[in-house]
């Protein structure tokens, strides 16, 4: 049991072959996980340069999402998510909390 | 206006009662010059090999802190034992100064900045075990610092007004009302929908959502409080300061505190903390997770402990107020009763002695 929490720190972008010039190639990067009572998505827009793939970069959007489980909503609880965006990821976390006893559940 | 007996009776009756009454004041009367309120979120083993058993590889902090200083914006995680303390220094004009250490170890800090300009340390330089740039994007114009550093104290000092508990940054601005402690006044308690935080450059606050109690004591390093003990639980807009941190959905806050003193015995029930005392000296937001309380909490499904940055440590003599020496025969109310009593009884005597006649 813990926070419901998605991290994309330090990205990890892989070469796609050789090239004389720049060129630009465009990808995806996402976690996501679930608990028992809730989950946390986070995804990260990647432009980069295909023969410098780690130097040479831009992050195009960065989104991260949160919510309850099907036993989180059965259970009655509520969800609470927030995002701390990075220079080069995201973390994205879900709190799920007891509403009866205003405790965190995960 | 004539005033019959009866009459006479009742007004002397409510005088007395009125001018017995202690005055009464938002701040409760532990909170005092030179006392100080600590709380802590701990590193705890199990928790972390429990961690591990399940499958999760990243590191367990037991705090995370949005720090806005010398123009910058640090964030910085902690690993081990972190503590929160709290002094009140000075009572000045009906205002308190409050003194705040934040001591944390095991400590990475990320700061950006922009290019060409200088790194300003908010830490000792004997305390930096090793610093390193982070790579960021091509166009961004600026240089992540990654900062491990073996320990880091965060410092800042604020004011609180004693008549309501607001709360002030040394420059003046009004971040809300304290979380060090709640009202048990009944006239100043917490109300329903009332304003308890402001962010006034972000035009945001966060409302009092309700306050539950229940009768169950709750347990803090300090000791066990209660029953019964209450929840007061906050309620406000997305919170969004951006690249920092954003909500995507209301942003909660819940503290726990001892109704018969008014001591919070957790700022918070949900790990994230967004209070006046901390945002009065540069910590708009922060998250603490005490192993120990998650431990009993999320792995046992104990609720017994207050909250997940439980009370550690107080020097407040709360616990004994009803013991307050009194020399009953130098104070002069005792005179006022007893002469009053003696006044009324005189009085009377004399109606009944016209009376019979």
């Amino acid at each position: 049991m813990k926070k419901p929490v998605a991290i994309l720190f330090g990205l990890l972008v892989v070469a796609a072959g050789f090239a004389a010039a720049t060129t630009w190639a465009v990808t995806e990067v996402h976690d996501y996980t679930s608990i028992k009572y809730g989950w946390a998505y986070a995804e990260v827009g990647v432009k980069y340069d295909v023969s410098n793939p780690y130097t040479n970069y831009e992050i195009t959007y960065r989104i991260g999402t949160g919510g309850l489980t099907k036993t989180g909503k059965d259970a009655g609880y509520t969800y609470f998510h927030y995002n701390i965006p990075d220079s080069n990821g995201i973390e994205s976390v879900t709190i799920v909390k007891n509403p009866i006893t205003g405790n965190l559940v995960e | 206006m004539k005033l019959n007996g009866a009459k006479f009776i009742v007004l002397a009756i409510m005088l007395l009662m009125i001018t017995s009454l202690p005055f009464s004041s938002a701040r409760p009367y532990w909170v005092k010059p030179g006392v100080y309120v600590e709380y802590a979120a701990m590193r705890y083993d199990p928790y972390i090999q429990y961690q591990l058993s399940q499958g999760y590889s990243t590191e367990q902090r037991t705090a995370f802190l949005v720090y806005l200083s010398h123009n910058a914006s640090y964030r910085i995680y902690a690993y081990n034992d972190t503590y929160l303390k709290f002094t009140i220094l000075e009572e000045i004009d009906g205002y308190l100064t409050v003194g705040v250490h934040i001591d944390m170890s095991n400590v990475t800090v990320k700061v950006t900045v922009p290019t060409g300009e200088n790194l300003s340390p908010i830490w000792e330089q004997n305390e930096v075990i090793k610093v390193e740039t982070i790579p960021t994007p091509g166009n961004s114009g600026t240089l992540e610092y990654k900062v491990y550093l073996s320990s880091l104290r965060i410092k800042g000092v604020y004011r609180i007004r004693e008549s309501d508990g607001a709360v002030f940054s040394l420059d003046g601005t009004h971040y809300g009302h304290t979380f060090l402690w709640i009202d048990t006044d009944p006239g100043l308690a917490p109300q329903e929908n009332k304003t308890f935080v402001v962010f006034p450059t972000l035009n945001w606050t966060m409302k009092v959502e309700r306050v539950s109690v229940r009768d169950k004591p709750s347990k803090t390093y300090y000791g066990k409080f209660g029953p019964p003990v209450a929840t007061l639980s906050l309620l406000g807009s997305p919170l969004v300061m951006e690249g920092l941190v954003e909500f995507t959905t209301q942003t909660p806050g819940g503290l726990r505190y001892d109704p018969a003193t008014g001591m919070v015995l957790s700022p918070t029930t949900l790990s994230i903390l967004i209070s006046p005392d901390l945002a009065a000296i540069g910590i708009p937001f922060a998250s603490f997770m005490d192993e120990r309380v998650a431990y009993e909490q999320m792995v046992k499904g104990n609720p017994m402990w207050a909250g997940l940055l439980p009370l550690y440590d107080t020097n407040a003599e709360f616990q004994r107020a009803e013991e307050v020496p009194f020399s009953k025969a130098k104070t002069p109310w005792k005179y006022a009763f007893w002469g009053s009593l003696v006044l009324l009884g005189s009085i009377m005597t004399a109606k009944g002695w016209r009376k019979s006649k």
